[in-house]
């Protein structure tokens, strides 16, 4: 079941040196119960695209060119504000990257928390305060009751992470988003986010939408990734799919820059060349291309629409709506089949 | 053995912890680095592991000057650098260089990229000034930065292309020795990737050698010859790198090895649940013990009171030496009780 649907959503800002397109033709399906990862490299996109959906994007400077976000048989782009109040935090929830700025310095995560239901179930506080509690337990925090009266800098950063994901699940949402929530933490204390998020999610059917711009986490979180890079999705696939036969140069690139556990002395680093593009430069052609070996003539001429993939490539059977937006991507796709995606790699590192 | 090029003798860093008394002392000390030993050989690559708190950076501070120990000794040669005076301590610096996290902060705004990698030679009074701007140009060259662009503000360029300058700024006077504190982790994983396999050529070419401390195993599987996994402001594990991956022995390495996330997501999907429990212990209030024991997923297997009441020291066993009371061949994976 479809329960949020992005299209050909259009961001631009309007800033001091010139129009900066943050996103373009970006389009997302998540369906309940699903993971979606959105996964870039800083500056591709992917938390404007996030923050858009939920009409977050400060404007001015920033301007909704085209696009429509369709969620429970209206698009939020042009629901009135009442109406998106009702939405928001209720039914399509945020979990932003630093927890010790998305919460309020001087109020006891308690009164931070239950404001949410008073709001939008119009609980009493007494009420609130005690679904909050049961929240925090939810999300492992010992003593919750106590926690209840704490102040955020008198929690640890993986506490704080773990109080707003209670806090943005309080009400049930239907659609988390989750902007790198894991990025400011500890390797241990992000491994237990990500189960405790898997975990709420098997529990309640939630569907996340995870911005990462770490492969390694997303492997571990999502059932399907989206790609971006220079505000565009370049490349969808199943979250398998993707890692063993990447179909877009930049993806084949991303993993090949991830050093691994398993081989890390027989395989050099093979990072892409370069760097992405001034997004204030407007491009012709392909943004991908100066930096890419597959480059053709036609690449820097003409944008790769992102199309969807023969269901065969070299005796791989693809499954399942994949696209790419790249001239040459049968030829990416035959190209590597990436090691170590195997279990068996895993064991060799211990 | 023969003489490290570094070598730390039980090296202590205390910082004071709440309000002071009338006579401006601390009512009580966090121990950042607890009795720290460890050796860097020439053209070593020594990588040192652990969670955020646990005193890699202080450690790294402390080896260059920046933090002064309260106790234990760093040997440079076998010449205790706080010893130094005058000269002999200058010199005794430009051997040891640092490579920051943040190449945002790292660099002074208000400097070109020649200026900054001249400023260590000008400081030192080596060359004159001439050739100290071709020696600048030379490195840029070097990490891979167009020497045209030598005369550019930090903010023209990118994290990566920044990193590089601070990293021509440190290798300006030659150094022996490199410590690079988590220095791609403001970096793109592309750009960082860049900067990694910059770092493995410029080790090979000048035989450098490096203390590279980081939180990413990969990342140090991938540059360090030898591993040392710090908790809690001790060395609870050092090992040769492919010894320590193979066979971790303390068990907190393990939990650090099972947390590493892997770009693949069969094998993530068919892993249970983590087996981790809790956050790195409050520096204020030190567990007893083993620092370890509250989160340790082998306690069950030793006698338990005793991880709660010694501190396990650090023994060592050929080119391994690890903290920890287990038996050596005890399981990888018990849940605790």
């Amino acid at each position: 079941m479809k329960v949020l649907e992005v299209k050909n959503l259009r961001v631009r800002f309007d800033t001091p040196r010139g129009r900066l397109q943050a996103i373009d033709e970006f389009s997302l399906e998540l369906e309940a119960g699903q993971t979606v990862a959105l996964v870039g490299e800083s500056g591709s996109g992917k938390s404007v695209a996030g923050q858009a959906i939920l009409g977050l994007i400060p404007r001015p400077p920033g301007v909704i060119e085209t696009g429509e976000v369709i969620f429970g048989g209206q698009n939020l782009l042009v629901a009135p504000a009442e109406q998106l109040r009702r939405v928001r935090g209720k039914q399509i929830a945020i979990v932003f990257q630093d927890p010790l700025s998305a919460l309020h310095p001087l109020l006891p995560i308690g009164l931070q928390m239950s404001e949410v239901l008073e709001v939008h179930e119009g609980l009493s506080r007494r009420e609130a305060r005690r679904r909050c509690a049961r929240a925090l337990g939810e999300v492992g925090l010992s003593d919750p009751e106590q926690r209840l009266d704490a102040y955020p800098h008198e929690l640890s950063g993986g506490m704080r992470q773990r109080a707003l994901i209670a806090m943005a699940l309080l009400c049930n949402p239907k659609v988390l988003i989750a902007d790198e929530p894991t990025t400011a933490l500890d390797v241990t204390v992000q491994v237990q986010i990500l189960d405790l998020l898997r975990r709420l999610q098997e529990q309640h059917g939630t569907a996340i939408l995870f911005v990462s711009h770490d492969l390694g986490l997303v492997a571990r979180i999502a059932d399907r990734v989206q790609v971006m890079y220079a505000g565009r999705v370049v490349e969808v696939a199943d979250a398998p799919d993707l890692y063993r036969r990447p179909m877009h140069p930049y993806t084949l690139g991303l993993l090949a820059s991830v050093p691994k556990l398993s081989r890390a002395r027989e395989l050099r680093l093979l990072p892409i060349p370069g760097a992405p593009p001034d997004p204030l430069e407007p491009l012709s052609g392909c943004a991908f291309a100066p930096r890419c070996t597959f480059v053709q003539k036609r690449c820097v001429e003409e944008r790769p629409p992102l199309a969807a993939i023969a269901r065969n490539v070299s005796d791989v059977v693809l499954v399942g709506g994949r696209r790419s937006a790249c001239f040459e991507r049968e030829r990416v796709g035959r190209t590597v089949e990436l090691p170590g995606s195997l279990p068996a790699g895993r064991q060799d590192a211990r | 053995m023969s003489q490290a090029l570094l070598e730390l003798r039980d090296l202590v860093v205390r910082f004071p912890l709440g309000p002071r008394n009338w006579r401006g002392r601390a009512r009580s000390m966090v121990h950042a680095v607890d009795g720290v030993s460890l050796r860097i050989e020439r053209g070593e690559s020594l990588g040192l592991v652990g969670e955020s708190g646990c005193g890699k950076s202080t450690l790294a501070r402390a080896i260059i000057g920046l933090v002064r120990p309260d106790s234990g000794s760093i040997l440079l040669d076998g010449q205790a650098l706080h010893a130094l005076r005058g000269q002999a301590a200058r010199l005794a610096r430009r051997r040891i260089q640092m490579l920051h996290q943040d190449p945002y902060a790292s660099l002074d705004p208000r400097r070109t990229a020649l200026q900054s990698v001249v400023e260590p030679l000008a400081i030192q009074r080596l060359f004159k000034p001439r050739q100290r701007r071709l020696r600048a140009l030379l490195l840029l060259d070097a990490v891979g930065l167009d020497p045209l662009a030598a005369g550019r503000f930090p903010h023209e360029f990118s994290g990566g292309q920044r990193q590089r300058i601070a990293l021509a700024r440190a290798l300006a006077l030659e150094p022996e020795l490199l410590v690079l504190d988590e220095p791609t982790s403001a970096l793109d994983v592309s750009v960082q990737a860049q900067v990694v396999e910059l770092l493995g050529d410029l080790q090979r070419r000048f035989g450098l050698a490096y203390l590279f401390i980081s939180h990413d195993l990969a990342l140090v599987r991938h540059l360090c010859a030898r591993v040392c996994v710090m908790y809690f402001g001790r060395v609870v594990e050092s090992a040769p790198r492919d010894e320590l991956f193979a066979q971790p022995a303390h068990p907190y390495t393990r939990m650090l090895l099972d947390c590493a996330p892997l770009a693949d997501p069969v094998f993530e999907r068919s892993r249970r649940a983590m087996l981790v429990w809790g956050e790195a212990p409050s520096l204020a209030q030190p567990p007893s013990g083993c620092a370890f024991h509250p989160r340790c997923a082998s306690r069950a297997l030793v006698a338990r009171d005793r991880c709660s009441r010694e501190q396990p020291p650090l023994l060592t066993q050929g080119l391994r030496a690890r903290a920890c009371f287990l038996p050596d061949d005890a399981p990888s994976d018990q849940r605790p009780p």
